[in-house]
């Protein structure tokens, strides 16, 4: 069975320590930025595709630029929310067997894949991404800008998620969190 | 050496998927693995690692595959979804079909088409369905059984009806035009509500005929429901009918859809910033598995994977009618564990070469209505897998929201038949090609058409 879901409830510490609230201030500024990256490519993607249809009738002369804006919005909005959408344990997941593991178990499996996957790969294509965005010159359109931009950043964004839950889950393992993150948890900020 | 690597690989991933880690992370992350043991293989350089990146850049900002259509369709599901209008189209068609037995199933079914834009995509959708289906069944007299198995069916419905997410991917695989996609489509899936009507009807026995509203539930609403049809089949017909890109008719329908929900003084912040964030997640969700996709396919690629695969395969030795049966057999099973999104954009891929030496076009007509025809048959098995107990994801979304007394054995009970109609159907469709080829042969002049 796949598992779309982001369970309700909140997440509640026995005792905060300062990593978990460092996290938890980092968890806030992707969910802010997150919002923001949201809003400013899901409503333009939408407004630009029925200016493609009215640039027919009214002829305005945007037709040629809008596919490609609305391309490079759509890169932003995938590379930019990777992470946010792991925070929210929106990605999918194969629990045939995961979900009668205990809590235990399902911490450490997410801890070794942040580790050993989701770092390493936040790093590769944080890498490229900058090397990418290096390579755009000064003539190149802004939301070829834009998309450069988030191939660097979204990475980042990505790494930092690993990194919030990495911190939760040897918190959790050691008993000083309460829960596997993000299995049971749904971003407090989230809508 | 490469069977070992392709072994490798397809083992890496499994161990990886089964872990319950997320898949689109597990898909790059063997990917990566791959491309080191392709390195170590000397069958490429470690600076080639950049043109992974690119080649995924590149994939993700081709204009050409419109997948900004993607993130536009869930939009218009996640709208629809919130304005309410499932529970008023359930409520003015189980109206409408006053006199009909069985007709708050029949009723279910229908709803399940309306939300097609993104069934199987927002799995909130099903959980909409079933929200509003479940009382009115139990409450007319219907068995768990039914009600569950109506519930499910409905679920797994709308995921090859146009305008289904699903149809775009099936479309961009087999490099159909998405017109034709949606129309072969047509036919089928109205058969099989056919099928699954005449199935209720038959066994239902509970008096739910006589009309009668409860209690609380809705008064039909006519105009809610027409311009909440009109939007989803504007999306098609304007496609089809060749005035609108994929992408414009989807923002259309979004416009259209915001529309009804202002008309239904249900618009609010809360609900656009609901839709908007969910919209975000889904799609990186959507996105994220088609980066996993690209970067494993290229090094399973790299390691000559699809061709030990298609060694294999051809080694067996099989006549076309059984290659087809054992790809599609291969498709069913993989239904119960994974989603479309990694049926189509993972493993279809690695069986790309077997499925391009089959040759069906005498038992269809062309080459292009015979690609029309295996697509519609993968998007059917598909639709047929998520429906079959014990792993079905439709039957868990049923039984998420389902009331006490529907267990998931009364589900699964209930699902049984549906599955045997809908293989009644998929054997109808291989024997009889025209049931997927006439719609569009006749509306697109196929014969026209080439691969």
């Amino acid at each position: 069975m796949k598992n779309h879901k982001n369970q309700a409830g909140r997440v509640e510490t026995r005792s905060v320590g300062r990593g978990i609230r460092a996290v938890g201030v980092l968890e806030r500024v992707i969910n802010s930025i997150s919002v923001i990256v949201a809003w400013a490519t899901v409503v333009p993607i939408a407004l630009f595709s029925i200016l493609q249809i009215l640039d027919r009738k009214l002829k305005l002369g945007v037709s040629s630029v809008l596919p490609d804006m609305s391309t490079s919005l759509l890169f932003v909005m995938i590379f930019m929310l990777f992470g946010f959408t792991y925070l929210r344990d929106g990605h999918v997941r194969v629990d045939v067997f995961h979900r009668h593991w205990s809590s235990r178990t399902q911490a450490k499996i997410e801890l070794i894949g942040c580790l050993l996957i989701l770092l390493p790969l936040s790093a590769v294509l944080g890498f490229y991404g900058w090397e990418g965005l290096m390579r755009t010159t000064k003539f190149a359109d802004a939301d070829v800008w834009l998309a450069r931009s988030a191939g660097m950043f979204g990475p980042i964004l990505l790494g930092l998620s690993g990194v919030v839950v990495i911190v939760r889950n040897i918190s959790f393992l050691r008993g000083t969190y309460d829960l596997v993150t993000p299995l049971e948890q749904t971003g407090s900020t989230a809508p | 050496m490469i069977e070992i690597v392709t072994v490798g690989m397809l083992l890496v991933m499994a161990g990886g998927v089964f872990s319950g880690f997320p898949v689109a992370l597990v898909l790059t992350g063997s990917g990566i693995l791959g491309f080191f043991a392709a390195v170590m293989m000397g069958l490429t350089d470690f600076q080639h690692l950049g043109l992974f990146y690119l080649r995924l850049r590149g994939t993700l900002t081709n204009e050409g595959i419109q997948f900004t259509s993607v993130p536009l369709l869930i939009l218009l599901g996640m709208v629809l979804n919130g304005s309410g209008i499932a529970s008023t189209i359930f409520h003015t068609l189980g109206h409408m079909l006053r006199g009909v037995r069985g007709r708050y199933a029949i009723a279910t079914l229908l709803v399940g088409l309306i939300l097609a834009p993104a069934a199987g995509v927002i799995g909130a959708s099903v959980i909409t369905v079933a929200l509003v289906a479940y009382h009115p069944m139990l409450n007319a007299g219907y068995s768990p059984r039914t009600a569950g198995g109506a519930v499910a069916a409905s679920g797994a419905l709308g995921v090859i009806f146009p305008p289904a997410i699903m149809l775009f991917f099936i479309a961009t695989f087999f490099r159909l035009r998405l017109s034709v996609v949606y129309m072969s489509m047509i036919v089928p899936v109205l058969l099989l509500v056919v099928m699954f009507s005449v199935y209720f009807i038959c066994t239902i026995s509970a008096k739910d005929s006589e009309g009668s509203v409860a209690e609380g539930t809705e008064k039909p609403q006519y105009f809610s429901m027409i311009i909440a049809l009109a939007v989803i089949a504007s999306i098609p017909w304007s496609i089809v009918s060749g005035i609108a890109t994929l992408s414009e008719a989807a923002g259309v329908g979004v416009f259209g859809a915001l529309f009804l929900v202002a008309v239904r003084g249900q618009l609010s912040l809360t609900m656009l910033h609901n839709a908007v964030m969910q919209t975000g997640t889904l799609t990186a969700m959507v996105f994220f598995i088609v980066v996993g996709a690209t970067v494993f396919s290229l090094s399973f690629h790299l390691v000559g994977g699809p061709g030990v695969l298609f060694d294999w395969i051809t080694g067996f030795d099989l006549n076309r009618w059984e290659t087809l049966g054992l790809l599609l057999g291969l498709v069913f099973i993989l239904g119960f564990v994974f989603d479309w999104m990694e049926i189509l954009l993972v493993f279809l891929p690695i069986f790309l070469p077997v499925f391009q030496q089959l040759d069906f076009v005498d038992h269809v007509g062309s080459a292009y209505a015979a690609t029309v025809w295996l697509g519609a048959l993968v998007a059917l098995t598909l639709q047929s897998s998520f429906l079959t107990p014990p792993f079905g994801y439709a039957l868990f979304f049923a039984k998420m929201t389902a009331p006490a007394s529907v267990s998931l054995a009364d589900i699964y009970r209930g699902a049984i038949p549906l599955v045997l109609l809908e293989i009644v159907l998929l054997v109808l469709v291989v024997v009889f090609p025209a049931l997927v080829i006439w719609l569009p042969q006749m509306s697109l002049n196929l014969a026209q058409l080439a691969l």
